[in-house]
């Protein structure tokens, strides 16, 4: 299997004078509910993100030199701050890479694959045996149906890279899915923290019995996790509405009034997400909701018993135990 | 659920348990649910018991982890004492699919070996584990010989002697702390 480079190379000449990004200025005539300064966030639609993820990209592939997919894995894990990159890059180049699952760390089990290739491989033996589902592969049959991610030289048979990759992304996993195998890392068992990159899952979902769902669903998550990941980005909440806003530099969480409107006029509360609240404080409104519910008692209780998910807000109560959810 | 795996992997598990120290049987026919047993490793209080680990397989195994609890009572700080559920990443979002049963059980075994008091599944456990090692370490070990022990407690024949039951001696002397004298006060109590 290989992975087409020129493809990936190609989206990163677009020209950004024609970004279609909308900045907010005080020209602008909307008058829209928002009363914060408009020059504090940017409004931008589903295409935006993605133009502004590949020049984040770009520019990181232009610093360490290293292709796409692998600078995509390195934003990720430094919550795509461009910075973050270049100052671990210059910092402590190994310890990025362990972090981003480009590096093994640690001693890899049943590695068989020549190290440093990504998809195709080269095996020296005749028979191999895919750990996963155990099936024993001639070399002839190897080469043409068995994969291994780059770096880690763990080989699996496509069948089973293909249910590896669709169970982590049903269960919500995109960017950080890693690699089928083990290592030992300080005398234990660890699944193997190499991460599978952009290319090398598209392709297996693709051909392998793949499913174009579970590929779209893959490529969603990608930006997804872009937008996750970066505190200054955040979805409109408005049910089916795929812009979202950017918050810039002169933007201030504490401000009077925190309120944003979308491209498509959805006015929201940047902080909460609830709808725009000026003069009360997020707290207050947040607050007022819990008792404005019928039942009091209810509500007494989830003030005194259950903290907020600090992803999905939604109350939740430990009743016991250990602190992994 | 992947049967030809399973198959291998129940072959592979069929060696008698003093050879790795670990072994499991699928009891169920459609191979999805399993027994397993580790035997407590040499040099920790769970030495010399044997403890039944219940194993649940979903449909999606190898892809997701198996879903493990002890059967027999242990007291370990990642062990639930009340339910049996066990708090190992790798039984978690550590899992991989190139893991099986067998691996899976010898990783619990490692842990009953090393426990992480500081990331615990059971605060009480932990608790004594971090304020009183000698007494987590006793408390332990009588559990390993009142529940993981097919023969009888060291400390148990006085009390057999004096006619009380195994069921009546042993129950006694876990909540005496094996202290034979409070365990004699307390059946002669009646309490």
């Amino acid at each position: 299997m290989s992975c087409n480079v020129d493809d990936s190379d190609e989206i990163f000449d677009d020209d950004d004078d024609d970004c279609s990004m909308e900045v907010c200025t005080k020209d602008s005539h909307h008058s829209g509910p928002s009363n914060m300064p408009e020059s504090c966030y940017v409004k931008l639609t589903a295409d935006d993100i993605v133009k502004e993820q590949r020049k984040l990209i770009q520019n990181v592939v232009e610093l360490t030199k290293l292709p796409g997919h692998t600078a995509r894995q390195l934003l990720q894990e430094m919550k795509w701050s461009f910075e973050n990159v270049a100052v671990l890059y210059y910092d402590d180049q190994d310890k990025l890479f362990a972090k981003a699952g480009i590096s093994v760390n640690g001693e890899a089990i049943d590695a068989v694959a020549v190290r440093g290739s990504s998809g195709s491989f080269v095996l020296d033996q005749q028979t191999i045996t895919c750990q996963v589902c155990l099936e024993d592969f001639e070399r002839e049959e190897a080469e043409k149906g068995m994969s291994t991610a780059s770096g880690c030289g763990h080989v699996f048979c496509n069948a089973c890279w293909v249910r590896h990759i669709t169970t982590q992304v049903k269960e919500g996993q995109a960017a950080r899915i890693s690699c089928a195998g083990e290592t030992f890392v300080e005398g234990k068992r660890r699944r193997c923290n190499i991460i599978l990159d952009e290319c090398f899952v598209e392709e297996l979902l693709r051909g392998s019995g793949g499913s174009a769902e579970i590929l779209k669903k893959y490529q969603t998550r990608l930006i997804d996790s872009y937008v996750n990941n970066n505190p200054t980005i955040k979805w409109c909440p408005a049910t089916d509405c795929t812009n979202a806003i950017r918050v810039t530099d002169s933007f201030d969480p504490s401000s009077f009034d925190t309120s944003v409107e979308c491209s498509d006029g959805h006015v929201w509360c940047f902080n909460c997400l609830d709808e725009p609240h000026a003069p009360a404080e997020c707290s207050n409104v947040k607050e007022w909701r819990k008792k404005c519910q019928e039942d009091s008692a209810t509500s007494n209780w989830l003030v005194a018993y259950t903290k907020d998910c600090p992803n999905c807000k939604v109350a939740i109560n430990k009743d016991g135990g250990c602190n992994h959810m | 659920m992947d049967l030809k795996r399973l198959k291998k992997e129940s072959v592979e598990l069929q060696e008698p348990i003093e050879k790795c120290g670990v072994t499991a049987s699928p009891i169920k026919e459609d191979l999805s649910h399993w027994k397993g047993y580790i035997l407590g490793p040499d040099d920790t209080a769970y030495a010399g018991g044997k403890f039944e680990i219940d194993i649940v397989l979903t449909s999606s195994y190898p892809f997701e982890p198996p879903k493990m609890k002890f059967n027999t009572k242990i007291w370990h700080p990642n062990v639930s004492s009340q339910t049996g559920a066990i708090c190992l990443d790798i039984l978690k979002k550590e899992w991989s699919p190139a893991l099986t049963i067998k691996t899976a059980l010898i990783s619990v075994q490692a842990l009953l070996a090393a426990p992480e008091p500081d990331d615990p599944q059971d605060a009480v456990v932990a608790q004594e584990y971090k304020s009183s090692i000698e007494k987590f370490k006793a408390t332990a070990k009588l559990w390993t010989e009142r529940y993981a022990k097919e023969g009888s407690m060291e400390s148990i024949q006085p009390l057999l002697d004096m006619g009380f039951s195994e069921e009546q001696a042993k129950d006694a002397l876990l909540e005496a702390r094996g202290d034979v004298q409070a365990a004699v006060e307390k059946l002669l109590s009646g309490a």
